[in-house]
């Protein structure tokens, strides 16, 4: 009996957008900007893919597992999408398969064929088999249905990778970050006396988030990363927030003063990973501001959103580059603020006293 | 009244019970079966079957019937049933950690309370109508309780607040509806074998790399550390940018998974050729927990190995993990000494300016001068 091996089989094929006959794999590869013969040996190798054999605009690749093939589907997709000249389609199957004079042979390498043949380019279908062996934390996968395929003898079910970004993309929005100071000692307290605290902060930041819009997108440790849609609402519930806090401090004889920096900007957020956020320098100014109680320091842009309201009044303009307790740390804050980039222009920070 | 009716009512008052009822429903399963395979349906249901009922086995519930999804159970006080409601939907959460939204599992919760008839394995009567209308408004994830259930539950162990008066289908009046809120209590995991874990240059990676390639890290890493929560029996206690505070009840378990872990990342490392090194620092002892905050001495500890391990990682260009000495003490007959390197914690700390600060750290974390901790050298 020839010998067997369970395998991850792909089958890819690539043509022109316009001319489904005339590219060629040195086209593809300079498509995604790539030196001829490099590009698409390159991402099967990445994954650990093996070419078997190349027919026409084809290519046979075996894995060492589906989820690998399919992340590669996944990256090749993604690279060609930028471009509109050469599309890919991808069929992907597994199952126990001869492997013969660099030739393979099996059930699962001819229904990869029929499958691709119903792959519509740009996409990537799977077996049923692929689809139960690959791993579905590391891949989206939708059941398309029930299809008769050249050459197979029943109805098969098909599944569609997912390529779709799920990275959610924040732009424009008034960004709240906080910090607590002394949490670390704090958090060695009696269970009572932390339980106490982080009931009130908890308990604030939701009540900010419920009566003014905000949304909280990450908590670590003491920071808190808070968006609302425009500038008076944060400042409304800012207020709120370190008057509570404020409040709850003198109450229990605590001096864990809350530090806020506010400013526009954005960032992305996949799964629990927040990232690409813009530099969050106001809450460091405001924890160099007031060593002896909570501060609260706004940039130039939230400063414009609110001056023809109310709070205006409660805004003081300051220059950031001559706070610091010592040299050491006037040099330190200097540099950062240098670094940011934000004051070249004469730009200054903005407290917002409550 | 005839002889015949009067025993036939005596008969039903004797299977008539003040009976705490739950009910739970495995939210979207409808809409999960037209699109998974039946091996994830399989899957989806085993992992439902074995919170459900461990947790209440655990809590003397009595499941009387159940419907895959879907199951009704008996408790002797609703402040056990509300209890287990609180932990089933936390060990659900616990095992669904790093998993897509989309890919995660919620369930609705209904407690009610009230005279039911129990005859031939099933209940009967209001209450159990009355569970099964509020469980059909419960949101995915929650717990809603009856106003009886709310009034008997034991409130100094259980946080409920009121959400609403509901006209449900087939009641005359407004039904006042609370919610079940998650433990306000501290937990103490007592004896844990803890670990912090960060990514190199992981702030970096995000700005330089395209939104694909990131997701691609993040995934890989999630996954891998779902396989080793499963595989090992590790739970996430908090994960923000890629760091995670996993914990653990075997010290040598914790160790083969971390292992594990490390090995394939350096793999995944190796071939996309990027340097996001895992830094790892282990701890043995108690962690705390309090709604979505973890703290305690012994933890710092563990942080505190992950961050020196950190500063490192650009130095040394690879992964490294750093335990206590506790925990080398627990470990070493299971791992050879080859593979071990004894360090002066205080000597990891970088020599720049930042160095005073770094010492402060480590000293306010627990570390003390003399202390030693131990390089896993798993490559």
């Amino acid at each position: 009996m020839k010998k067997l091996v369970s395998s991850a089989v792909m089958k890819l094929e690539y043509s022109s957008s316009t001319n489904l006959e005339s590219e060629t794999i040195e086209e593809l590869d300079s498509a995604v900007g790539e030196e001829p013969g490099t590009y698409l040996h390159k991402k099967i190798e990445r994954h650990s893919g093996k070419v078997i054999k190349t027919e026409g605009q084809c290519l046979w690749i075996l894995f060492k597992s589906v989820t690998t093939a399919a992340l590669t589907a996944i990256g090749i997709q993604r690279d060609l999408g930028k471009q509109k000249e050469i599309l890919i389609r991808t069929a992907i199957s597994f199952g126990d398969i001869i492997h013969e004079n660099g030739d393979v042979h099996g059930d699962a390498v001819n229904q990869v064929s029929s499958i691709c043949l119903i792959t519509p380019f740009g996409e990537n279908y799977l077996s049923k088999a692929a689809a139960l062996v690959a791993n579905k934390a590391e891949l989206k996968i939708d059941f398309l249905g029930a299809f008769d395929l050249d050459g197979l003898n029943h109805r098969e079910n098909i599944y569609s990778l997912n390529t779709a970004s799920e990275t959610l993309v924040i732009k424009d929005q008034v960004i709240i970050n906080t910090w607590l100071v002394g949490y670390d000692e704090i958090m060695m307290a009696s269970l009572d006396e932390i339980k106490s605290f982080l009931k009130e902060h908890e308990s604030n930041s939701k009540s900010v988030c419920t009566t003014y819009g905000g949304t909280l997108h990450e908590t670590l440790f003491s920071n808190n990363i808070i968006t609302f849609k425009d500038s008076y609402s944060a400042l409304s519930g800012i207020k709120l927030w370190v008057n509570r806090w404020t409040k709850f401090l003198k109450e229990n004889n605590l001096d864990n003063h809350i530090y806020i920096g506010v400013q526009k900007g954005g960032f992305r957020k996949f799964r629990s990973t927040v990232y690409r956020m813009s530099e969050m320098f106001f809450t460091t100014i405001a924890r160099n501001l007031n060593s002896d109680q909570s501060a609260v320091v706004v940039s130039k842009e939230i400063f414009d959103e609110v001056k023809e309201t109310d709070l205006v009044s409660s805004l003081n303009e300051f220059d950031p580059f001559t706070l610091g307790e010592n040299e050491d740390e006037k040099d330190r804050l200097r540099r950062m603020l240098t670094k940011s980039g934000y004051f070249i222009n004469g730009k200054k920070a903005y407290e917002f006293k409550v | 009244m005839p002889k015949v009716a009067r025993v036939l009512i005596r008969k039903e008052m004797e299977g008539m019970l003040s009976t705490v009822i739950m009910k739970t429903d495995l939210a979207g399963f409808t809409d999960r079966v037209s699109k998974s395979s039946h091996g994830d349906l399989s899957e989806l249901l085993k992992k439902h079957d074995s919170i459900i009922k461990s947790v209440i086995d655990k809590n003397e519930g009595k499941i009387i019937k159940g419907e895959g999804d879907s199951f009704w159970i008996t408790f002797k006080s609703v402040t056990s049933a509300a209890l287990s409601a609180i932990e089933i939907q936390r060990d659900l959460q616990y095992a669904q950690v790093g998993m897509a939204d989309y890919e995660k599992l919620a369930i609705r919760i209904a407690i009610t309370v009230g005279d039911i008839l129990h005859q031939d394995n099933d209940i009967f009567g209001d209450s159990v109508n009355l569970t099964a209308r509020i469980e059909s408004i419960t949101p995915p994830g929650e717990t809603y309780i009856s106003a009886a259930a709310s009034l008997v539950v034991d409130q100094k162990q259980v946080d409920i607040e009121f959400v609403k008066k509901i006209e449900l289908k087939g009641f005359a009046n407004a039904e006042p509806i609370y919610r079940l809120n998650p433990s306000d209590e501290i937990r103490i995991f007592e004896n844990q074998v803890f670990l912090g874990s960060f990514l190199n240059n992981f702030s970096k990676f995000t700005k330089d790399r395209e939104e694909e390639e990131i997701e691609e890290l993040i995934i890989k890493n999630d996954s891998l550390v779902k396989k080793l929560s499963e595989d090992y029996g590790g739970k996430i206690l908090q994960e923000a940018s890629c760091n995670k505070i996993l914990i653990f009840n075997d010290p040598l378990e914790a160790i083969e998974g971390v292992r594990e872990w490390v090995l394939n990342w350096n793999q995944f490392l190796k071939n996309v050729d990027w340097d996001n090194w895992l830094n790892i620092g282990i701890h043995h002892g108690n962690i705390n927990s309090y709604r979505s905050h973890v703290f305690g001495q012994d933890l710092a500890m563990a942080l505190a190995l992950g961050f020196l391990s950190r500063t490192q990682g650009n130095k040394i260009k690879k992964s490294r993990v750093l335990v206590t000495s506790r925990i080398y003490s627990e470990i070493q007959n299971g791992v050879s000494s080859e593979s071990i390197q004894e360090l002066n914690p205080f000597e990891l700390v970088e020599n720049d300016k930042n160095r005073k600060e770094e010492i402060i750290y480590l000293q306010s974390s627990g570390f003390k001068e003399g202390d030693k901790v131990y390089d896993l050298l798993f490559d």
